[in-house]
């Protein structure tokens, strides 16, 4: 095989050793990488049932087919997996910027870690050498300082390091891991996995080529690609970047704003990309072979939070800003430096305050609870404080440290009703109770609730079908998006560059170029909804149903008050005939199980075990 | 008859101004709409708005009329009518 390495690094942190297994090229055809990887070796590592935080849960980070290359766009991009600690389902999520390339040159395609160490530690991974660390002097410190330290430590400032700051020490339910500064693998609470084994950061250095298989003919394609990647389909991005969005979702009326109370906010243009742009960014970077640049690092020169710096994206504003009511981006931008550097995901630590802020102005918790701050929807302060009460675990920050669900269902006196969360992840920035197939999209994730893996409010949001009304023909839709995505989160791609794409024929020549295993577009799709399938019946092994794939009860029943969606909301009529559309479209039973004759046309036979068990 | 029309996004760049109230002739369409719009802000603009063929919108940008895209309209050929707030902005995507 070209650019995989075939081997998996299996690391033990309770003994300290460490062992290299390969796969070959008919697990690297089937599953790709990246996604496929990730689930794959989750399913078939990871005891059924057990706690996200038993010892045995593993830590599983995969490279996609195409890392390391020269591939725009695509080079450094890496996944990473578990059980989630928010939603006991399937934990994953992705990152870039340097890491994702340096694990591949360091010589490994997948690295497993399982066990805990005895002490706080970080892994050590140059080529060959496989070292577990001392953390001791690390434990406690932000992740900047963590990435700092290692690389003075070693004694190499080209180290590239993975971590988690005091959040995922202290087990918040949605730690992140967090490398290059700026990059997250922010959601599921994947840093708290990693917390729990005791484990502050992983650091690599790899010096191995990565040859591919038709390095001319990949030179050539890449060269067409890379003036694709700068053209208008990508201008958003580059330009504004994706806080763009802010402006753009409140115009539709599918702006999560006040804890999902309304789908508009008044002061958008306060805390839009434009604005941004003018007042706040100081430079635009990229991830490693990137033309594109679409980082927009923002810096506050003035007042109260002077000299905070954060990367700026769409959904942590929009948590920060309209979610909790806050119309200035100085401190939406300081809110997202603590995120970072205290290891917390910036989607759901917005998402939770705003639940703390209704909460507070309901009278279901008081300032007593607060430690004194008045956590009223646009108390800026409040809402930064309450960034650090959340990672450090301090008064009801410690309560709000379990995500909205749990925290929910401590509180009661009717709050569960407003808990954005769907499988216990919180909701993201869309507003889609005016936006049914995207809808669809949230209840049915993988992941809990997400836009990510899916993308389907571009139906709606592009007048593609009419968004206020459900039929079963979304499912298809819904599909297809999915398992698109499953290979674009495989190979890996960057999303930003999804229109820019000719279709799956042309990601599988990719992929031909650059692993030299010949591969079709049917085939590509087909590992697509492999992938897909897999995770479903992981998910359904670990105890999901039917129920799981629901929408928060205000999606479900507080229509939009006001503006261009005004009255639209999700029914439970509405949520069952999208359902339905969607299992018959997979294939699957009426509860959302893949039948047995789905699972073997995929090769999934050897999970036969767990559609058995459900009677299909 | 006259529109609102909200430019947001790298459009509102490239126009230099947030909003503007534009004057029509009753039951101009969309297209005909952004056909003059083109003719004010130049070759720049039509780039921004159309495909190469000009019979359909950049693929990426999306234009609403009060709030509904016009593809669940009658797309290009919508006509407009009195005090409607057509906006045209950024197709949207992740961003976290």
């Amino acid at each position: 095989m070209y650019t995989y390495t075939g081997k998996i690094l299996n690391v033990d942190l309770t003994d300290g050793r460490s062992k290299i297994s390969t796969f070959n090229e008919d697990f690297a055809k089937a599953y790709i990488g990246g996604t496929g990887f990730g689930i794959k070796t989750l399913i078939d590592n990871q005891k059924p049932g057990i706690d996200p935080f038993d010892p045995e849960n593993p830590l599983i980070y995969a490279v996609g087919a195409v890392t390391s290359t020269i591939v725009p766009c695509a080079a450094s991009k890496f996944g990473v997996f578990s059980k989630s600690p928010e939603s006991n389902l399937l934990g994953e999520a992705y990152s870039t910027g340097q890491w994702g390339a340096e694990l591949r040159m360091a010589g490994y395609d997948i690295l497993v870690i399982k066990g805990k160490a005895s002490k706080p530690s970080y892994l050590w991974i140059d080529d060959e050498s496989v070292q577990i660390m001392d953390a001791s002097h690390l434990w406690g410190t932000t992740i900047w300082e963590t990435e700092e330290t290692i690389r003075n430590d070693l004694g190499d400032q080209l180290v590239r390091v993975s971590a988690i700051g005091p959040a995922g020490e202290k087990l918040v339910r949605f730690a992140c891991l967090l490398n290059d500064h700026f990059r997250a693998a922010g959601r599921t609470g994947l840093g708290a996995v990693a917390g729990s084994k005791n484990l502050k950061a992983v650091a690599l250095r790899g010096t191995h080529d990565i040859n591919v298989a038709a390095p001319e003919k990949l030179q050539e394609f890449c060269k067409d690609l890379y003036e694709r990647c700068q053209g208008p389909a990508t201008s958003k991005y580059r330009v504004l970047g994706t806080p763009a969005n802010v402006l753009s979702l409140n115009a539709q009326g599918a702006m999560p704003t006040r804890n999902y109370q309304s789908a508009t906010f008044e002061d958008a243009e306060a805390v839009s990309g434009e604005y941004l742009n003018a007042h706040f960014v100081t430079k635009i970077q990229g991830c490693s072979v990137c033309p594109c640049r679409c980082e927009h690092v923002a810096e506050v020169r003035e007042g109260q939070f002077k000299g905070a710096i954060a990367r700026v994206e769409y959904e942590p504003t929009m948590a920060f800003g309209p979610y909790c009511g806050v119309n200035d981006l100085a401190a939406v931008i300081k809110s997202i430096e603590s995120c970072n550097l205290y290891g917390i995901d910036a989607i759901s630590t917005g998402i939770v305050i705003g639940f703390g802020m209704e909460c507070f102005e309901r009278g279901l918790i008081s300032k007593d609870d607060t430690g004194g701050l008045e956590l009223e929807f646009g108390n800026k302060e409040a809402m930064v404080e309450m960034v650090r009460k959340i990672a450090f675990r301090e008064n009801v920050g410690d309560l709000l440290a379990e995500g909205v669900r749990r925290a929910s269902e401590k509180i009661g006196q009717g709050s569960q009703h407003f808990a954005m969360h769907i499988k216990s992840v919180e909701m993201t920035g869309y507003d889609v109770r005016g936006l049914k197939t995207c809808a669809l999209g949230y209840a049915v994730s993988r992941r809990g609730a997400d836009h990510q893996r899916h993308g389907s409010y571009s139906w709606d949001l592009g007048g593609k079908v009419d968004r206020f009304k459900a039929d079963e023909s979304r499912g298809k839709l819904v599909m297809g998006d999915e398992d698109f995505y499953c290979i674009f989160d495989s190979m890996i791609l960057c999303k930003f560059t999804r229109g820019i794409w000719k279709g799956y024929d042309e990601i599988a020549k990719l992929y031909s170029l650059v692993t030299g295993i010949p591969l079709s577009g049917v085939e590509l799709q087909t590992a697509g909804e492999r992938m897909s399938n897999l995770a479903r019946l992981y998910n359904v092994r670990e105890g999901l149903t039917r129920k799981g794939d629901s929408l928060p009860p205000r999606v479900m029943k507080d229509p939009i008050p006001s503006g261009v969606a005004k009255g639209s909301y999700v029914s439970e009529e509405e949520l069952n005939i999208l359902l339905n559309g969607y299992y018959k479209a997979r294939g699957w039973t009426k509860e959302g199980v893949p039948t047995k004759l789905k699972v073997n046309a995929l090769g999934l036979e050897a999970y036969s075990n767990i559609v058995e068990k459900e009677g299909t | 008859m006259n529109v609102q029309v909200q430019y947001l996004g790298p459009v509102r760049i490239l126009v230099n101004k947030q909003e503007e109230e534009v004057e029509l002739s009753s039951g101009t369409t969309i297209y005909e709409l952004l056909q003059k719009l083109a003719v004010i802000y130049g070759q720049a603009f039509d780039r921004e708005i159309f495909e190469d063929d000009r019979q359909s919108i950049r693929e990426g940008l999306i234009i609403t009329i009060n709030g509904i895209a016009i593809g669940q309209l009658n797309d290009l050929q919508t006509p407009l009518k009195s005090e409607d707030v057509v906006t045209l902005l950024p197709c949207f995507s992740g961003g976290g």
